[in-house]
């Protein structure tokens, strides 16, 4: 999943596109990209060789900003359905 | 709740399932559309559309079977099937019998197009099972079955109608939102057992060491060098033989440059063999040029310090680690250290 992340995320990455957002949509691209954020920073950590309390104490905090924001994707999913 | 208005005892189990059967053999019988049918309604068709009458009609059958009969006798009876030549045939004597008999003003393009509408048409209705013919059957069904008056019906049929209102109302107001919110918990919810799983990594960690223990790229990637590379570097003769003394080698090698990198890093390597294996680091490489050594002797430096030699190491000479070693990555003392 993290290789396909950048793919995934090229959509909203790229700014210059606005196609006539709202903002709350802008609000949710803004979540989805912390939550990808967090995903990246979660499979930095893990693959390291070594690990300390503090690297233990970063992945963790990672993982809990992901499910903080995970529910940007389902906000963006029920918006696309809802405009369908 | 026709339990609860008509009675248990009158609505039993059995009951229901006869009913059920009558009602889908009512539905088959309705909706059948025979071949009698579909003549009945070609003809009807004929006669509204192309100004069909029966003497034009035997009369058409007549001239038509007269020139099937020719044509029977020129082309043979060998191939009937529906792209043959006879099947071609036979459809352009039709369509000219069909002109001549009932007159080409009777027989345009848009009249064959209409009648061929208005048939499929005639057969969609006559198959067609409408929610009156339902209502109708279920309530003669009802009566004769379950024993239920038609006065009983009445009150039934005005609860059914004020549930279903009922019903619609809350659909709009409250189930549409729950099954939105049902869907919103089942279908992206991010539950799968992969995802909960990741939850786990930091206490895994704790307990059994960091992650890249149980990766299987190791494996993976062995399949590269003692599998792909093996086979390619076999003359495709007998290979497997040759690729196991292929593993055996690499392997041995691999070892002879991990002892090597071993005891560089321990201090016992001679210059020889450490600049064969390049296991000189930059620095020491500077050093040991011819112009440094001059620059020392100008400044009356000491001489840069080597580990002792030990009489116990093989003093490999360069010519032959050379030939040894070509397939063997040489690595650098720095690189080694590292490794280590």
């Amino acid at each position: 999943m993290i290789r396909t992340l950048s793919v995934n995320y090229a959509r909203i990455l790229d700014c210059s596109k606005d196609d006539g957002k709202t903002a709350v949509e802008t609000a949710s691209d803004e979540i989805v990209m912390g939550a990808a954020r967090a995903l990246c920073e979660f499979s930095l950590l893990v693959s390291q060789h070594n690990h300390s309390d503090l690297s233990l104490t970063a992945l963790d905090d990672s993982l809990k900003r992901f499910y903080k924001k995970k529910g940007a994707f389902r906000d963006q999913k029920m918006s696309q359905s809802a405009k369908a | 709740m026709e339990v609860q208005v008509y009675g248990a005892e009158k609505v039993t189990t059995s009951k229901r399932r006869q009913s059920q059967v009558r009602l889908n053999r009512a539905r088959h019988t309705a909706t059948k559309w025979s071949e009698a049918d579909r003549q009945r309604a070609i003809e009807r068709l004929e006669h509204e559309i192309h100004q069909m009458t029966s003497v034009k009609r035997k009369l058409f059958d007549k001239l038509f079977q007269h020139h099937e009969r020719q044509l029977l006798q020129e082309v043979g009876t060998m191939a009937t099937g529906p792209r043959s030549i006879l099947a071609k045939k036979l459809a352009q004597i039709k369509t000219a019998a069909e002109e001549e008999v009932y007159g080409a003003v009777n027989m345009t393009l848009n009249k064959r197009v209409e009648f061929q509408v208005r048939l499929s048409d005639a057969e969609t209705e006559a198959t067609t099972w409408s929610l009156a013919d339902i209502d109708c059957i279920v309530s003669q069904l009802e009566r004769e079955i379950y024993r239920i008056t038609s006065n009983e019906q009445m009150p039934f049929k005005q609860e059914l109608s004020i549930r279903l209102i009922e019903f619609e109302a809350w659909w709009q107001a409250i189930g549409v939102q729950e099954l939105r919110k049902t869907i919103k918990q089942c279908v992206i919810h991010f539950g799968y057992p992969k995802r909960h799983l990741v939850s786990h990594i930091s206490e895994s960690i704790r307990r059994m060491g960091s992650g890249d223990n149980f990766t299987t790229d190791i494996s993976e990637r062995l399949h590269i060098d003692n599998v792909k590379e093996a086979y390619r570097s076999t003359n495709k003769v007998n290979y497997i033989r040759q690729m196991l003394k292929h593993n055996d080698r690499s392997t041995a090698l691999d070892y002879m440059e991990e002892t090597l990198s071993y005891l560089a890093l321990q201090g016992w390597y001679n210059i020889d063999s450490a600049k064969a294996f390049n296991l000189l680091s930059a620095a020491d490489k500077q050093r040991n040029t011819r112009r440094a050594h001059l620059l020392r002797l100008q400044h009356c430096q000491d001489e840069p310090f080597f580990h002792p030699v030990s009489p116990q190491v093989h003093h490999l000479r360069e010519t032959h680690v050379r030939r040894v070693c070509r397939s063997v990555k040489l690595t650098s003392l720095r690189d080694a250290s590292e490794d280590f």
